[in-house]
């Protein structure tokens, strides 16, 4: 069995007198396509935080690759999260070439390769861009890292069923064939053909932890699991 | 990766406060033009519109510059940029200390530009606020220049390195404050926390810092070409009602050290306890 890319022992975490997260445990092999699948509100977003160092004061432990949340699982990770996390005044090419100027495994190639297939202009600034475009610009920043892990938080939220097979595609397309994609989303009937295994997080506890395979075996999809985990909180 | 947070952070901060500096050089620029330019003694419209201008905004780049670096800090670093930010590949102390250098840099070019302002003032203003005591007041400056050139250099040098680490010390203050306006309970209106917290966090460290100086006395000063060491209150009293300017090292050192735990405590409340939301 491969070493896992990432390692989630008992992970609790609070906010003041609320806990989100009740002592998560569960494993990720690499090569894998990874849905966190959970409603809105469950934890997947303070998990993946965690994961990347966002969050840092939580209980349980957190490996990746073997190593706890720091410089090197940062050049591990590729991260999208939910935020527009670019400066309104960046342009795409300064976008392109401050991720370059930072992660060793960052292919300017790859960049400039989806920006055109994306009909972006390189010299846009991102304020000046739709909502679309900026999330555009963000995924193909991420998606031309050559990472081991990609963790994408809610990549398909709010954008119209076009746009999310083009997110997908770019996703698929675009990671590095060994690497994993753990992949956050309540939108399972778009993603439910892509993915290896599912870990669904009800009310801060893992609820279920499987490959694809199986759920079918049972004659199940994805969705109807996931429809009969959160039947209560649907 | 220093260089290039550095870098970075200048590009992202420049974009703004570079824009003001060249406003400020190009009102300079065009005052002494039209001062050296005129025909007639007496001072033009443009003259007296420049200068105005200048004193104006000069005076206001101190209170831009505190408005700018605080808002960057918060924006890159504790709003939705900060994603960005803390999970680029870098030491958390890397992406603070990047951020207190840039920021410091900022505050000493205010300096600069402050004082770079009031000497065009002067310049285009000698005749009406110094008249004839001008030159005489220039004169003096020179000789003064002239007799203890080395003194002057060194007391020069050491208030650079003093204005920095009084800046540093400033700039990191500033931060911390925001920092602890970004914890849990604050996070919602981190920048009306951060005024609330600054003067009292501010005042209780400026306070501290006059106290230790005051106890301590470590200075350098000039006489016949060598330098000698003062650190006894007496004798740098004695100096002192003597007209004498013995050069205050201490506190630097002070600034320097105080310094330090407040970017520890702000390092520390940064990667411990603030979520980035």
């Amino acid at each position: 069995m491969a070493k896992p890319i990432l390692e989630i022992k008992n992970l609790k975490k609070s906010y003041g007198s609320h806990q989100v997260l009740r002592g998560v445990t569960f494993n990720i092999e690499p090569g894998k396509i990874v849905g966190l699948l959970g409603p809105n509100g469950c934890g997947k977003t303070s998990m993946i935080k965690s994961i990347v160092g966002l969050i840092n004061d939580y209980e349980g432990e957190i490996l990746i690759n073997g190593e706890k949340p720091g410089v090197n699982s940062k050049n591990d990770i590729a991260y999208l999260p939910e935020k527009n996390f670019l400066p309104a005044w960046m342009t795409p090419k300064a976008a392109i070439n401050y991720m370059a100027d930072f992660y060793k495994n960052f292919n300017k190639e790859k960049a400039y390769e989806m920006l055109r297939a994306f009909e972006l202009d390189e010299k846009q600034k991102i304020k000046t861009m739709s909502k679309g475009q900026q999330e555009k610009v963000q995924l193909l920043l991420v998606m031309s890292r050559e990472a081991k892990l990609y963790i994408l938080d809610e990549p398909l939220g709010g954008v119209d069923p076009v746009a999310r097979d083009f997110i997908l595609e770019t996703i698929m397309k675009n990671h590095l064939a060994n690497s994993t994609i753990l992949l956050s989303t309540h939108l399972i009937y778009d993603i439910e053909g892509i993915l290896d295994r599912v870990v669904m997080i009800k009310g801060g506890v893992l609820a279920a932890n499987t490959d694809v395979e199986t759920i079918r075996k049972h004659d199940m999809t994805v969705e109807a699991l996931f429809k009969e985990v959160f039947r209560y909180d649907a | 990766m220093m260089l290039k947070l550095l870098k970075n952070d200048f590009i992202s901060t420049g974009r703004i406060m570079g824009v003001i500096y060249i406003i400020v050089a190009g009102i300079s620029a065009g005052t002494l033009v039209s001062h050296y330019a005129k025909s007639q003694s007496d001072m033009t419209v443009v003259e007296a519109m420049g200068v105005a201008l200048l004193l104006v905004v000069s005076l206001c780049l101190f209170v831009l510059t505190v408005v700018f670096v605080l808002s960057d800090f918060q924006k890159t670093l504790y709003g939705e940029q900060g994603y960005l930010t803390f999970t680029l590949p870098v030491k958390s102390w890397m992406i603070l200390t990047s951020k207190v250098l840039v920021a410091t840099v900022w505050f000493v070019i205010a300096l600069v530009a402050l004082l770079a302002s009031l000497w065009v003032t002067v310049v285009v203003l000698k005749e009406e606020i110094l008249g004839e005591n001008y030159d005489l007041i220039m004169g003096v400056l020179d000789q003064i220049a002239t007799v203890n050139v080395a003194s002057m250099i060194f007391s020069v040098v050491i208030s650079i390195i003093l204005y920095f680490v009084q800046f540093a010390f400033f700039t990191i203050t500033v931060f911390f404050t925001s920092t602890v306006a970004n914890t849990r309970h604050f996070q919602k209106k981190p920048i009306f926390w951060t005024i609330v917290f600054f003067v009292p966090i501010a005042g209780v460290a400026t306070k501290i810092a006059e106290f230790i100086n005051s106890k301590i006395v470590f200075s350098l000063f000039f006489i016949d070409g060598k330098m000698s060491l003062i650190t006894d209150n007496l004798e740098y009293m004695r100096l002192q009602a003597n007209g004498n300017s013995p050069v205050d090292i201490a506190s630097i050192f002070v600034y320097l050290i105080l310094g330090a735990g407040v970017f520890f405590a702000t390092h520390y409340i940064m990667s411990k306890k603030v979520n980035i939301r």
